[in-house]
Order: structure tokens, then sequence, then C-alpha cells
């Protein structure tokens, strides 16, 4: 009698679990607006006018982009993850209406020095630390981290490198 | 357009909106576990039932803290995309220029609107100007003895049906004296010791507990419903418990016909319908008592299986409502 109880319940249970997931599926295809992954760039450019994209990386990143993930509601953020020929994530992009939007892939776990730089007129913070692959949290290297304004979009870069190649990224972004 | 619909998800998107619509979303949950855990189970005992309704009155806001303490970035993007589901995406979908934010916003407000007018000021009324007035119509006072304990009964000059109790530091039960000449003896015990059920039991930290859990999700639906159900379930238990003393329940039943309003049900206001919709519940709830049983507290009058106490289903409605919420995002 119990385990018909049991049975009952679990039935239930996985009805409910099932109920979710096309709840999660029929909102998906009736938002297109809120977060999701693209599959490219092309996409994303298709979907995100004035869209802010480097057009320098450097050659130890493997193109294209392993991950695209973005949003235009309730607030305008997109990421962008690349990673290493050794297949570690070493490069985050980010550019959204709030400095919170972030990737967990990649983030400086100890940082070193933190100064303020000046790119191309805009004022930036730039972060030298060192952090750690998320498959093997023991291993230390060294990372850096760039934010500033542009327009209403805070960018944010995060690489798996010191910061020469990161300002060269982050000027390349800059047009005016 | 009189709203802006991002600017409501953007207002659910702070600490305070984010915990307001997590906390709506999992009551939603916990009560559709617990109606399974009930169908699975066929409880009908009061006292289990009470507690599968404080399950999702105090599980959301106890969760909320503990999800984010045991996973600190569950507002992630990855996380965001990995649940169950994404509460913000489900928010935005929207219908002729409205987002389902909007709606949720105002189910919200509404909420919050009805414990105030419903819950609090009655309350309120009730503790500070009808204690006072009912205190100038007191004709006499006696104390009975229940549960071991003394009360206080205070009668009041009323030709009316009135029966309540007072809570507090020094609790009295008071009742009309139309309500006395109307009641034989037996019936007359059975009331007060329903009275006297309600001052033991108000004691309960639980109870207590459960009550503030309620005031910090004023603002919740899903909440609303269960907090009036459970305080229905307490109705119930109180019954048994004076069932208990009384030990008859046709006696019972007798006061309880007396509070039915008449009048033409159609025609009748909507607290008068759902008046009578409770006490006939109750009295539902009465019939199925055993005639002969030693204890009418007993959770398995209604179960099937003697040895059901309703631990298990209880542990059920706890885990799983924890474990599928934490999904939800």
């Amino acid at each position: 009698m119990k385990t018909k109880k049991g049975i009952r319940f679990a039935g239930s249970l996985l009805l409910l679990i099932v109920a979710l997931i096309a709840i999660r599926y029929i909102s998906g295809v009736l938002q297109k607006e809120s977060l999701r992954t693209y599959k490219g760039i092309k996409e994303l450019k298709k979907n995100f006018e004035g869209l802010i994209i480097p057009t320098y990386f450097p050659e130890f990143l493997k193109w294209p982009p392993s991950r695209i993930v973005a949003q235009k509601r309730a607030y305008r953020a997109i990421a962008i993850e690349l990673k290493d020929k050794e297949d570690n994530i070493a490069l985050v992009l980010t550019e959204s209406e709030r400095e919170d939007f972030r990737l967990q892939g990649l983030s400086i776990k100890e940082s070193v020095e933190t100064l303020s730089y000046d790119i191309k007129g805009r004022k930036a913070i730039l972060r030298v630390g060192s952090c750690s692959p998320i498959l093997k949290p023991a291993e230390t290297q060294r990372c850096s981290d760039l934010t500033w304004k542009e327009g209403n979009y805070y960018i944010n870069i995060i690489i798996r490198s010191g910061p020469f190649e990161l300002l060269k990224i982050a000027e390349s972004m800059i047009h005016n | 357009m009189p709203f802006d619909g991002d600017l409501i998800l953007r207002l659910f998107e702070t600490i305070p909106g984010r915990y307001s619509i997590q906390g709506t979303f999992y009551s939603i949950i916990a009560v559709i576990i617990i109606n399974s855990i009930r169908r699975s189970w066929n409880i009908n005992s009061p006292v289990i039932l009470q507690r599968l309704h404080f399950v999702s009155i105090i599980m959301p806001p106890l969760t909320i803290p503990l999800y984010y303490l045991l996973n600190p970035s569950r507002n992630s993007p990855e996380w965001r995309l990995r649940s169950l589901i994404d509460i913000e995406s489900l928010l935005s979908i929207e219908y002729a220029g409205i987002n389902a934010g909007m709606v949720m916003l105002f189910l919200m407000i509404i909420t919050a609107l009805i414990f105030f007018l419903q819950e609090i000021i009655p309350v309120i009324k009730n503790i500070t100007m009808t204690k006072r007035e009912e205190e100038k119509r007191i004709v006499k006072t006696f104390y009975i003895n229940f549960f071991d304990q003394k009360h206080e009964v205070k009668i009041i000059e009323d030709e009316e049906y009135i029966i309540f109790s007072s809570t507090g530091i020094r609790p009295s039960i008071y009742i009309s004296t139309g309500l006395i000449n109307d009641l034989s003896e037996e019936e007359l015990d059975a009331a007060l010791a329903h009275e006297a059920a309600h001052i033991l039991r108000s004691k309960r930290p639980l109870l207590i507990a459960v009550f503030i859990f309620r005031v910090m999700m004023f603002f919740n639906p899903v909440v609303l419903i269960e907090f009036r159900k459970a305080v229905q379930e307490e109705e119930k238990i109180c019954d048994r418990m004076a069932l208990k003393i009384t030990g008859n329940p046709a006696v019972f039943m007798s006061v309880l016909k007396r509070f039915i309003r008449e009048g033409n049900e159609k025609s009748g206001s909507f607290n008068e319908s759902s008046h009578n919709l409770l006490i006939k519940e109750r009295l539902e709830e009465l019939s199925r008592v055993p005639k002969k049983s030693s204890d009418f507290l007993g959770y398995e009058s209604s179960t099937e299986e003697p040895e059901d106490t309703g631990i298990l289903p209880l542990t059920l409605a706890i885990i799983s409502t924890g474990v599928i919420n934490y999904f939800i995002v």
C-alpha cells in the first residue's frame, strides 16, 4: 500500500518536472528577448544594434566563440566567451546595462593590483590578479580584467593573460 | 502605455523584488507538491493538513537565503540557462502590451491590500475597540476547567449568537446571553471547550512562527490562500480537541449548525456564503469522526493505515519542495 502511494507521488512529481520543462520551453519560444544562447556573432549582430566587438583578438584564442549568451529584457546584456587552444575559457567579454551581469566561467580570484587607466579618453579600471580554470581549481594563472562605460553600457573584458593583450583588445573596440 | 513593462521587470531584479517573486513561485510549487501528497496519501487529518499548509508558508522565505548560501552565483546567466524555470524570462512574456510581470505585480498589490483590509485592520480593531466594547457589556464572569487549565469565561449581554476567545497574557472566552439561553448544558460545554482549545493552541511556538512568516509574505497570493486554509484546519483541530472532552460529535454538530446564517444562498453576500461554506466543511469533517474513538485527535481516523502519522508525507513535502525550488531561479 505504501509503495503504491509512493509510486503515485513519484509519478505526480515527475509530471510536475515535465510541466516545468515544457513551460520553460514555451516561454523561450514566446519570448525571444529574454536570456538565451546565440549560435554565432552573425546571429547576435542581427539581433543587437550597435554591438561593440573587438577587431583584435590574441592568437592563443580559438575562434568562433565557445559561448554567446544575451538578453534584451529586462535590460540589454551580452556575454561572449572564447576558449584557448587547450580548451580552457580564456576570455569573457561582457556588454551590459548592469555592472553585475557576469559569466562565472572566468573571474579574478585574487587581485594583485587595481588601477585607473585611460583608454582612448574613457576612464577604465584595470585589475591584475590570478584566476584558476574551472576544471583545475588548484592551478592558478595570471588574469587581467578591464571595465569601462561606453554610453549606457558597462564593458568588461577578462582575459587569462597579462594586461598587455587586454589593453590591445580594448583599444580595438573604441573607434572614436 | 501607462506602465513600462521593463521597469516592472527591473523591479523584480532588485533584492526585495527577487525575494518576493521567487517566494511567490516557490509557494506555487509547494502547493502543487502538497496537493499531490494529499491525493497520494489520501490525507484528511486536519493536523497533518495544517502542517502541510505550513510548509508552503514557511519554506519559501526560509529556503531563499539558504539557496544563496549554497550557491552564491544562483543569478548568474549560466545558472539561469540551466534552471528548470527562469522566472525573469517567464515574466517577460508579453501579450497586447501587458507582460506577465505586470500581472504578477498587480496580483501582489491586490494581495497586500486584502491582507491589510481583511487581516491587519480587523485584528487591530479586535484588540483595541471590540474587546473594550465587549468588556462594557459583560454581565457575569465565571471560570471553567478544560485541558487541566482554568479558563475565564465572560458573559456578554446580547441576543445574537456570539462566542470567541481572546489570546495574550490574560486570555478569556466571551459568550453571549443569547447563545447561553439557546444551548443545552452539553452543547455549552462543547462550545466552551472549543474556545478553550483555541486558547491552549495559541501558545504553541509553531503557530506564532507561522504567523510571523505569513506577515513577512503579506504580498504572496498563495500564502494568503494557504494561511486561510491552515486557519480552517485550526478550527477543525479545536473541534476535535473539544470532542475529546464532550465525547459526542452530534452535540458539537448541533452547536455548529446554529451558526449557519439563514438566507438565500444565491443572493447572500460573499462573506455570508463563505462563512456558511466553512461551517459546512467543519460539519462534514465532524461527521467523519468515529463515534466511539478514545482519541478524537488521532491522525489515523481518516487515513487508511493506522500507523500513518504524517511524518513521511511531511518529510517528502519538505524535501521535494526544497529540491525542485532550488532549480527555479
